[in-house]
């Protein structure tokens, strides 16, 4: 039973953590208006 | 002069003398120099592998940082990408040391009639494959770019993959990939990392360039990025296991933070294609002394 748990932690922790910083970068950028890319040029407002 | 290195005396000079190396390496060819000090440390030192592995991974956290700062002033780095991908590369990485632990208690094995550490022998013929695999794949791939003449920006194999959800990096040429194939890759990294202590430039630049398509500058310095993360990771996980010897850590930085100035004038020299030739060409030696020590075990 634990190493079941643990193999599910293994796959799908990845994806989550992935996922959360994707939509925390996302909010950011679309809050600011700005791209979070240091030297970026492109304008996220939407 | 010698220091005692997990019961084993190691001349100070000579750890001076492969830090000075490693550090030539890095500046010359932009890379850690990992996969080829920690079979360099166990064959010429007699240092076991996980000290090795653990002791270059705290090294490379020092190489990394100045790194990162550089090419952050540059504005090569994609922060995103690099934090979306550790957390896949961290599981890896834990993956990569359980089975270092696993190997380590499979005890010895007998190899042509004599008894050895089945650690050793195992990691030796996994370095052995990974050394020759990477010098290989340079040598076709600069053959290739020599014949074309012209450099033409790879598309991305893992853009291919059509699994939900998809993530996008616009700054650094990535217009869609799937996120489930971006960061299982960084995990099958990251065991790599935990169990042999490589993985960034010679692993992640050409994950980057070749399965996610990203621009060439922009993968060498997310790279920086994302192996200071994975190295800091490795180092506490190693280190909890009393698999990091700080002596030999400062030794291999002294080395390295004098040579690798050396190692940058030398590449503002040479061709870039020469570099790459060059590189595969130390990578082979590399390759090839581990091969004559396996042989040497094998045959006696």
């Amino acid at each position: 039973m634990k190493g079941i748990f643990n193999v599910l932690i293994c796959l799908l922790f990845p994806i989550a953590w992935g996922a959360l910083i994707n939509w925390i970068f996302t909010f950011l950028e679309r809050r600011t208006g700005r791209s979070t890319h240091p030297n970026s040029k492109i304008d996220y407002h939407i | 002069m010698n220091v005692d290195i997990s019961g084993i005396p190691v001349n100070i000079l000579g750890l001076i003398g492969l830090g000075c190396i490693s550090g030539f390496l890095s500046g010359f060819f932009g890379i850690g120099g990992g996969p080829l000090i920690t079979p360099i440390l166990n064959i010429l030192f007699g240092i076991p592998f996980p000290i090795c592995i653990g002791s270059t991974l705290s090294r490379t956290v020092g190489t990394s940082f100045s790194t990162v700062l550089r090419f952050w002033k540059f504005g090569d780095i994609d922060p995103k990408l690099a934090l979306m991908i550790v957390g896949g590369n961290f599981v890896g990485i834990e993956l990569g040391v359980y089975l270092l632990d696993w190997l380590d208690k499979l005890g010895q094995v007998n190899v042509g009639g004599q008894s050895i550490s089945a650690l050793q022998y195992y990691l030796q013929w996994l370095f052995f494959g990974v050394l020759i695999t990477v010098s290989g794949l340079i040598l076709i791939e600069s053959l290739i770019h020599r014949r074309k003449g012209v450099h033409r920006q790879p598309r991305g194999l893992l853009r291919g993959f059509r699994i939900p959800p998809y993530v996008s990096f616009p700054k650094i040429g990535v217009r869609q990939i799937s996120l489930p194939a971006t960061v299982y890759s960084a995990l099958v990294i990251g065991v790599f990392t935990g169990l042999l202590g490589i993985g960034g430039g010679i692993l992640f630049v050409p994950l980057l360039i070749y399965g996610y398509g990203v621009e060439t500058h922009a993968a060498v310095g997310t790279t920086s990025l994302i192996v200071l993360f994975s190295a800091t990771y490795g180092t506490i996980t190693h280190a909890m296991r009393g698999n990091v010897d700080l002596w030999l850590v400062v030794f291999l930085l002294v080395g390295s933070t004098i040579c690798a100035q050396i190692g940058v004038i030398a590449n503002q020299r040479i061709e870039s294609d020469s570099i790459r030739f060059y590189f595969a060409f130390i990578v082979l030696i590399v390759a090839g002394m581990i091969g004559f020590n396996l042989l040497r075990a094998i045959y006696g």
